[in-house]
């Protein structure tokens, strides 16, 4: 009885272990789809010529919502300093707790400044993606 | 039994004991067994999604390091006419733009590369690619005018420019690509900035650009394959695979006499002549009168599609309307008739002889048909320009060209490039079923223009330039100063549908509107269509601008394809031998017509649905 007792003791954390192993896969699976997703519009987004960091948060909302319209807004309305953090968002329909959040700066090897080459311009901008904190996906955009 | 006596091996109660535990030991195993194919399972996934992430960023950041090579091209110098960056870096082995992990090679037709780049995490790979031309053909604007101002209307697609003021006529105006002017833009007839939708961007402040004078009028004489020589006018047929051209000496006018009648005064003779009485009687009758009304604008006025001028500014106009009234007058009526004798002044006819002028048309002098390959120069005119081509040819005139009917694409089974193009009720669309290997320039020093003769309906596909004048309808006068009237009498035509594109120096025109909005003459309705396949098939000689011009990059979880598949391990070992994109049963030594197949199919795929939207 012991030994059935430990046996089904270890089994029950071995099942209990997979299925947290399994819901963890396909949390990931969701998180890179959407990440994917969300590089896609950011990268269809117009760059444009607006101020750094002027972006609103129904610009924000139109476009991370739900459908294809990406909205008025733009890459270069979205962009900050080499020293922030970005712009954090959770997302409504989005299966898993979780935060999001955009970069866009012109730091582009993410070294804290904006001297190096081809950095600092408002035509070239680096798009960082983060999801809880971790970086996620990453690319850089030019004026078309 | 004594209860200090243990059961013996084979009592029952043992034998119960060790079969209990054979099951439990089994059935342990067996969950064990199933546990450890779960957990393997679940691992398995788990590597299957880690191998995602690690495909995902590995295509992005290979994506971003593509872009940082455009940027290396698009800043480059250009020396007659190549790009630097690119030239240094196919001098290098490995040939990477310089500043990146980008290799660049060619690819497709004469002056395109790719570039192409692979990026490692966790040695996963991702590749990007994107095509470039090394410079942009002039066939890469829908209009592009130098000394005045332009005029468009409906949904013109493709890049527009002019160094003037860029004149947006009627409401929903749609613009797909860069819309660009030195003077400003003006909304006239209902347009306004509100209702025009600029989805590639908009520039009113541009700097001028000078694209006419770079043309070699010289160069292109120089590469062509039948140059016509100066006095003679030529009449250009496109027939498919061929181009007939017959050559004639100039007609001339001439003043032929020929014998009329008209009246002198005879002698003055004395008769009797019967003469009307009249009554004054007061009586109703009606009377004309008059009012203003005005009428507003509606984006259903005259003007589809095309390129426009004339009208006001105003959002409507006052129109005359009569109607009647009766009012009470004296009106003299016939009270019958009397005689009286007086002298009468006589006529008689006369023999005169009057001129009148009568055109002699010039002798033929030469007719010769030609394959449709290659660039055609003509020091004099080309009178008369029609047909259906199946080629890929260039027209230069050093005078004037004259359009008399419709020019067509159309491929070997007989489809034509666009469908409904000379039916105006339906939607201009491309043709799915038509086979793409098509380019007509027609480069002139002088105009181009649609014939007042040409038929009420028409289609033209090319790409047309005039240096030093304009592109439009025979029918309108444009002054020095870019104001437009009409040539002579009115000649109001149904429709014309233009795919390819226009560069004129002086303000293109095929409809001129009066003061109230209406067709004055020219063209009805009409639709510019921008040929997307010009860019990449550009007329054979035709001009380019030294900027680059791209496909859409394409970025992937994977290998990529480039014939440098052994460079250092930089994330370059990944490539994949690009001969493998031919079809099964090509042949092997062109590597260009897969390339070829390729840039065809991006360049469907980045064009999406803009192929096969509604314009």
């Amino acid at each position: 009885m012991t030994l059935l007792a430990g046996s089904l003791g270890a089994i029950t954390a071995g099942v209990q272990a997979c299925q947290d192993s399994v819901e963890e896969t396909l949390r990931q699976i969701d998180v890179i789809r959407t990440g994917r997703d969300l590089m896609d519009r950011l990268t269809r987004l117009e760059l444009g010529n607006d101020p750094a960091g002027s972006v609103t948060n129904a610009q924000l909302q139109e476009l991370l919502d739900d459908d294809d319209d990406l909205g008025t807004g733009t890459l270069s309305s979205m962009r900050l300093g080499p020293a922030d953090l970005g712009t954090p968002f959770e997302l409504a329909w989005f299966p898993h707790p979780g935060n999001w959040t955009i970069r866009v700066t012109s730091d582009l090897n993410l070294d804290g400044d904006e001297a190096d080459e081809t950095e600092g311009r408002a035509d070239v901008l680096r798009v960082d993606l983060y999801f809880d904190g971790s970086p996620l996906l990453s690319t850089i955009r030019v004026m078309d | 039994m004594n209860r200090n006596q243990h059961p013996s091996p084979t009592h029952p109660l043992r034998e119960r004991g060790s079969a209990l535990l054979v099951v439990v030991l089994v059935s342990a195993g067996a969950m064990a067994a199933t546990l450890s194919l779960f957990s393997g399972r679940a691992l398995m996934e788990q590597r299957r999604a880690q191998s995602q992430i690690c495909l995902e960023q590995a295509a992005w950041r290979a994506r971003g390091e593509v872009e940082l090579a455009r940027v290396r091209v698009a800043e480059a110098a250009y020396v007659g006419g190549r790009n630097q960056v690119l030239r240094d870096a196919l001098d290098q082995d490995p040939p990477l733009i310089p500043g990146t992990g980008v290799v660049v090679e060619e690819a497709g037709p004469p002056g395109w590369y790719r570039l192409a780049h692979v990026a490692l995490v966790e040695q996963y790979p991702g590749s990007a690619t994107t095509f470039v031309r090394e410079g942009t053909s002039y066939a890469a604007y829908n209009y592009y005018v130098e000394d005045h101002d332009l005029g468009v209307s409906g949904e013109p697609r493709g890049q527009i420019h002019t160094n003037k003021k860029l004149e947006i006529y009627f409401p929903d105006a749609k613009f797909d690509d860069l819309v660009s002017s030195g003077g400003g833009f003006s909304y006239l007839y209902g347009a306004s900035e509100a209702n025009s939708t600029f989805q590639g961007g908009s520039d009113p402040a541009a700097e001028e650009k000078s694209l006419l004078d770079e043309i070699d009028m010289d160069s292109l004489k120089g590469a062509a394959i039948f140059v016509a020589p100066a006095g003679l006018d030529a009449d250009v047929r496109l027939k498919g695979e061929d181009i007939e051209v017959s050559l004639y000496e100039k007609g001339h006018t001439e003043k032929l006499p020929y014998l009329s009648e008209k009246n002198e005064k005879g002698p003055l003779v004395y008769q009797e002549v019967t003469k009307t009485k009249y009554k004054t009687v007061h009586k109703q009758v009606d009377v004309k009168k008059s009012k203003k009304v005005w009428i507003p604008f509606t984006s259903s006025s005259a003007g589809g599609g095309t390129d426009i001028g004339g009208g006001s500014t105003a959002g409507g106009y006052w129109k005359t309307e009569y109607y009647y009234v009766k009012e009470w007058k004296d009106v003299k009526e016939p009270d019958g008739t009397y005689k009286v004798w007086e002298w009468v002044q006589t006529y008689v006819k006369v023999p005169v002889t009057k001129y009148k002028k009568k055109w002699v048309p010039g002798e033929l002098v030469q007719k010769s048909t030609f394959s449709a390959d290659g660039i055609f120069y003509f020091e004099d005119r080309i009178r008369s320009l029609k047909g259906q081509l199946n080629g890929n040819v260039t027209l230069v005139s050093d005078q004037n060209v004259k359009i008399t009917g419709t020019i067509q694409y159309v491929d070997g089974n007989g489809e034509t490039a666009y469908l409904n193009g000379l039916k105006p009720s339906e939607e201009y669309i491309p043709n799915p079923d038509f086979e793409r290997d098509h380019a007509l320039g027609v480069i002139a020093k002088d105009a181009i223009l649609y014939s007042k003769g040409s038929p009420n309906t028409m289609e033209i596909n090319a790409s047309l330039i005039s240096i030093e004048d304009r592109v439009g309808f025979e029918g309108i006068k444009i002054d020095a100063s870019g104001k437009a009237k009409r040539n002579g009498g009115k000649k109001i035509k149904t429709s014309l549908r233009r795919s390819g594109s226009i560069m004129c120096a002086f303000r293109p025109m095929a409809t001129l509107l009066n003061s109230k909005g209406q067709v004055e003459t020219g063209f009805k309705e009409g639709a510019s269509v921008y040929d997307r396949s010009l860019l990449a098939n550009p007329p054979p000689g035709y001009p380019t601008e030294d900027v680059p011009s791209y496909l859409d990059t394409i970025s992937q979880g994977g290998q990529g394809f480039s014939a440098y598949m052994s460079l250092p391990a930089t994330g370059m070992n990944n490539f994949m031998d690009p001969t493998v994109l031919r079809q099964i049963g090509q042949d092997n030594h062109h590597v260009w017509e897969a390339d070829a197949d390729l840039i065809h199919d991006i360049q469907e795929a980045a064009d999406g649905c803009k192929s096969c939207e509604e314009y």
